[in-house]
């Protein structure tokens, strides 16, 4: 109503905002990836990252397994480990919007062996320690870690969750198993050439044939866009957060920002090459951190200015600060559109990060691999390399949304369905 | 002043001895400029007095400047001419002083917080210790009959469940009056029956001077010891009803003679 109580933003600028947030193709990214289902992702990833990582303990399969000789670099382990942790809490914590009971006690003896499992591999990737790696501890505690995971996900308590997904999942599955099974009919009833389009069997042969130098030449390229999405990110809330308090700041930038969506970065790689050299991360960090800048200053403008006029009359009748309303009425409503800004960006920075190497990078990178394997027309590799940069944008994405249900249990696309 | 058969007769005594009102509205006049560059008078010289203790209700047609009068009390909103005192002080020395509770037609709690944490706002912004601010939220909980929800987040909640949080919101910091806006315009009537019984039964507790907005002539009636009826716009005060209805207030006091007389004493009123 008064002027203090919105910030200062025309209905313009609010529908540019609008249309410059990507939040319908967030809802439909979600839609696959599973807000309902996303707890029976985070256990299923949790097992196989439990399965990998025994290859990594064992001092044996280190050397000889192809999942060993996968997660050779230890910055990967160490971000694996994490992830592990990270997956553990989510498990832990469940879907707890709302719910007032408390954790049983097998709960917490599962959470307790998953802690003790995480911190054993901590033990042996950050710290180089190997406590008895030798004998048969760590597969004793590589089951009990495997038997938590189950204790805490409860798939069979989740069956109604299940019954209620299946009809919104089913169709897109349908889909994706249709298509593969007509491109695989079709390439052997024409006889294609490979060169033109590789049979699903042969992609799927030509990468588990190759898993473990994709898996690190995906790694290599993943750290420049965890670098970008890092710096882009945290750069862009940051100047979300100035413009959405300064209105002059606002004015000067906001203009930009906005019109920068129509614009192809990436055609600014070749610049970034010869800025920062073209065999040095810094070149693709940089269009990276770009990318992602844009969407994640939007999102946070946009979310920090869409407090109901009434929420912050309420805080204004208490007379409270403006740091108050701040942290206790703008931030609460702008994490779901940063949230969605950062899921974005996952998106993006994996983009950035491989097309970027298309003009040139180092030969350990996935996205100069892609281009020198088109060039000798070997298509069943690049496909499997855009498999692997598919499932690492994949994971991406759903650990940013697994932290989003983590840091906001409340928000409505979390709440139970049943009722 | 602690019976309740006392706040009624504060009516009265206020009219004879000199108790200085709580909130004083002078001459208070407001205009808007429309989206076409008109002038529309929304308030036309309201004096209004209400005292320590009363229940007011304000009633009149839709856009008759109820909500505005109220927001002006509330410092939400200056007059365009005319001043308002507040316990002897401006609406804003009194905002900032934290004298208003207030209750809007939302319920108006924050979806990130529990049941709880939504009560405790007022006292976190206040800078309460963490200690007062547990032990009074539950006070307030228990209150408005909701203790066995405090962990629970306002979705899970019904429209009356809501607005009952909202209450013990604006009431729990302890302010001295309380603005109510339509609070349960939105609710259906059978909950906003049972709402008016909690709230004139913490009204009797808690001896806050309440102002009331509402459309609903009964609700008024039943809830207030002051009724003051407003033409529509530009919004004036076109009589001041009091309401000598005994207390406390059974619900069947609905169905007395006394009742219906009041009420289409402020139908009279509405119509005029």
């Amino acid at each position: 109503m008064t002027a203090e109580q919105s910030l200062p933003l025309t209905p313009a600028q609010e529908s540019d905002l609008d249309a410059a947030s990507d939040e319908v193709y967030v809802e439909a990214a979600d839609d696959l990836i599973g807000k309902t289902t996303g707890l029976d992702l985070a256990a299923l990833l949790t097992l196989a990252l439990i399965a990998a990582l025994f290859n990594v303990l064992s001092p044996a399969l280190r050397a000889d397994s192809p999942l060993g000789q996968a997660f050779t670099s230890d910055s990967l382990r160490r971000v694996v480990t994490l992830i592990l942790g990270f997956l553990a809490l989510t498990l832990f914590v469940g879907e707890n919007a709302g719910r007032t009971t408390q954790r049983s006690p097998l709960r917490l003896i599962a959470g307790a062996v998953l802690a003790i499992y995480t911190l054993y591999v901590a033990s042996y990737v950050f710290l180089g320690l190997e406590i008895a790696t030798d004998t048969i501890l760590p597969t004793l505690i590589e089951i009990a870690a495997l038997l938590s995971v189950i204790v805490l996900w409860q798939p069979w308590r989740r069956l109604s969750v299940y019954q209620k997904a299946a009809p919104n999942l089913l169709p897109a599955l349908l889909t994706f198993i249709s298509v593969l099974a007509i491109w695989e009919f079709l390439i052997r009833l024409f006889n294609v050439q490979q060169f033109l389009l590789p049979a699903p069997s042969v992609i799927i042969t030509t990468f588990l044939a190759g898993y473990p130098r994709l898996v690190s030449q995906g790694w290599f390229t993943f750290q420049n866009a965890l670098w970008g999405f890092g710096i882009g990110c945290g750069a862009g809330i940051l100047f979300g957060l100035i413009s959405a308090r300064f209105n002059n700041f606002s004015k000067a930038i906001l203009p930009y920002a906005i019109a920068a969506n129509s614009i192809p970065i990436i055609a600014f790689a070749p610049i970034t090459n010869a800025w920062f050299g073209i065999t040095h991360p810094e070149s693709k960090i940089t269009i990276v951190a770009i990318l992602t800048f844009f969407p994640a200053m939007i999102n946070t403008v946009r979310g920090l200015t869409s407090a109901e006029p009434t929420a912050l009359e309420l805080m204004r009748s208490l007379a409270a600060t403006e740091l108050d309303i701040f942290r206790k009425v703008r931030i609460p409503v702008a994490l779901p559109y940063i949230f969605n800004a950062l899921k974005v960006a996952t998106t993006l920075s994996m983009i950035g990060a491989i097309v970027a190497e298309y003009f040139g990078g180092p030969l350990s990178g996935l996205g100069v691999q892609i281009s020198s394997s088109a060039a000798l027309i070997r298509f069943p590799l690049v496909w499997s390399q855009i498999i692997m940069a598919s499932l690492l944008g994949i994971i991406f994405y759903f650990v940013v949304s697994l932290a989003e249900r983590l840091v906001m249990p409340w928000h409505v696309s979390f709440r139970a369905k049943s009722d | 002043m602690s019976t309740s058969a006392n706040l009624v007769n504060s009516v009265e005594s206020a009219a004879a001895a000199p108790v200085a009102p709580i909130v004083s509205f002078k001459g208070v006049n407001r205009r808007f400029k429309t989206a076409g560059g008109q002038v529309v008078n929304a308030l036309h010289d309201i004096n209004l007095d209400i005292y320590p203790a009363e229940f007011v209700s304000i009633i009149g047609p839709s856009g008759c400047g109820k909500s505005t009068l109220l927001r002006i009390a509330a410092d939400l909103l200056p007059p365009s001419d005319g001043e308002v005192v507040v316990n002897g002080k401006t609406p804003n020395q009194a905002r900032l002083n934290r004298e208003y509770g207030m209750v809007f037609q939302a319920a108006v709690l924050y979806e990130w917080r529990s049941v709880l944490k939504n009560i405790q706002l007022p006292l976190e912004v206040m800078k309460w210790p963490a200690a007062e601010r547990e032990s009074r939220s539950r006070e307030m909980l228990s209150m408005v009959e909701l203790a066995d929800f405090a962990n629970h987040y306002p979705w899970q909640l019904s429209g009356g469940m809501q607005q009952r949080v909202a209450i013990a919101r604006a009431l729990a910091f302890k302010p001295s009056i309380l603005l109510m806006d339509e609070p349960f315009g939105a609710l259906d009537e059978m909950t906003r029956e049972r709402m008016n019984i909690e709230l004139l039964n913490i009204w009797g507790k808690t001896q806050t001077t309440v102002i009331f907005i509402t459309h609903s002539i009964q609700e008024a009636v039943y809830l207030s010891s002051r009724i003051i009826v407003m033409s529509a716009r530009p919004g004036q005060v076109v009589s001041d009803i009091p309401i000598n209805l005994p207390h406390p207030r059974a619900p069947e006091v609905r169905d007395t003679e006394e009742f219906f007389h009041l009420v289409s004493q402020v139908r009279a009123g509405l119509r005029a």
